[in-house]
């Protein structure tokens, strides 16, 4: 891994079109501005592993939910009615 | 594009869908950035708000998805305007995780999909905050 000390202020340029800004340290956190492409997705780490995380769940594993969702779904419905 | 393109799924079978109907999100799904081409595919059932999502790249790759409008009413016409939600011709769609109890099920409304009518393409947008989440209830008790 590369590693850069920058001060409030200073900036990371990545590739041609990626800057990444220092805005400020204060305490335990830093705020960090990223200019980039709007190519370019940007999130935060724990945000893109949660969508990570629920996609692989999502994805149908051996047994097809669709009769037992729909039938659950109709159920309600009636009942609703 | 003509023709059609065949899919043979592991789990659902065997689907032969015209070419022009697959949907395309050039950047993938999140964390799968190989699935980038999707059929879009009835059920049997006459009467079902799913539908299935079942990817070309990885035909083994298939979900279970929703118009989230009848569950959440004014979800996508809620979305940031950056996502392209409001566009005239956008189509909304959501991820549902089903469990083992199938009651429990849940819409991923962190991460819909955004699909453009006009061309077919889309991508799985990301809404940041707190207002979503990737577990909601699609029947609560």
């Amino acid at each position: 891994m590369l590693i850069l000390t920058r001060k409030s202020g200073e900036v990371i340029r990545i590739g041609d079109d990626v800057v990444l800004r220092v805005l400020e340290v204060r305490g335990g956190q830093v705020r960090l501005g990223v200019e980039a492409p709007a190519s370019v997705r940007i999130y935060r780490e724990e945000v893109y592993r949660a969508i990570q995380r629920e996609n692989a769940q999502a994805a149908l594993t051996t047994a097809d939910p669709m009769d037992a969702a729909t039938a659950i779904w109709q159920r309600r419905r009636e009942r609703e009615r | 594009m003509s023709g059609t393109i065949r899919i043979v799924s592991p789990r659902l079978g065997t689907y032969d869908v015209p070419a022009d109907r697959i949907l395309e999100l050039p950047d993938g799904l999140v964390g799968l950035p190989d699935a980038r081409r999707f059929a879009l595919l009835e059920s049997n059932h006459p009467d079902t708000p799913f539908r299935y999502l079942l990817c070309v790249d990885l035909p083994e790759l298939a979900f279970l998805v929703c118009d989230p409008e009848p569950f959440f009413p004014g979800y996508a016409a809620g979305l940031p305007a950056s996502c392209g939600a409001t566009a005239a011709e956008a189509a909304v769609l959501v991820i549902v995780t089903v469990p083992d109890d199938a009651g429990a099920m849940t819409a991923n409304l962190m991460a819909p999909l955004v699909i453009d009518g006009a061309n077919r393409r889309g991508r799985q947008v990301i809404v940041e905050g707190a207002r979503f989440q990737t577990r909601h209830r699609l029947l609560p008790d």
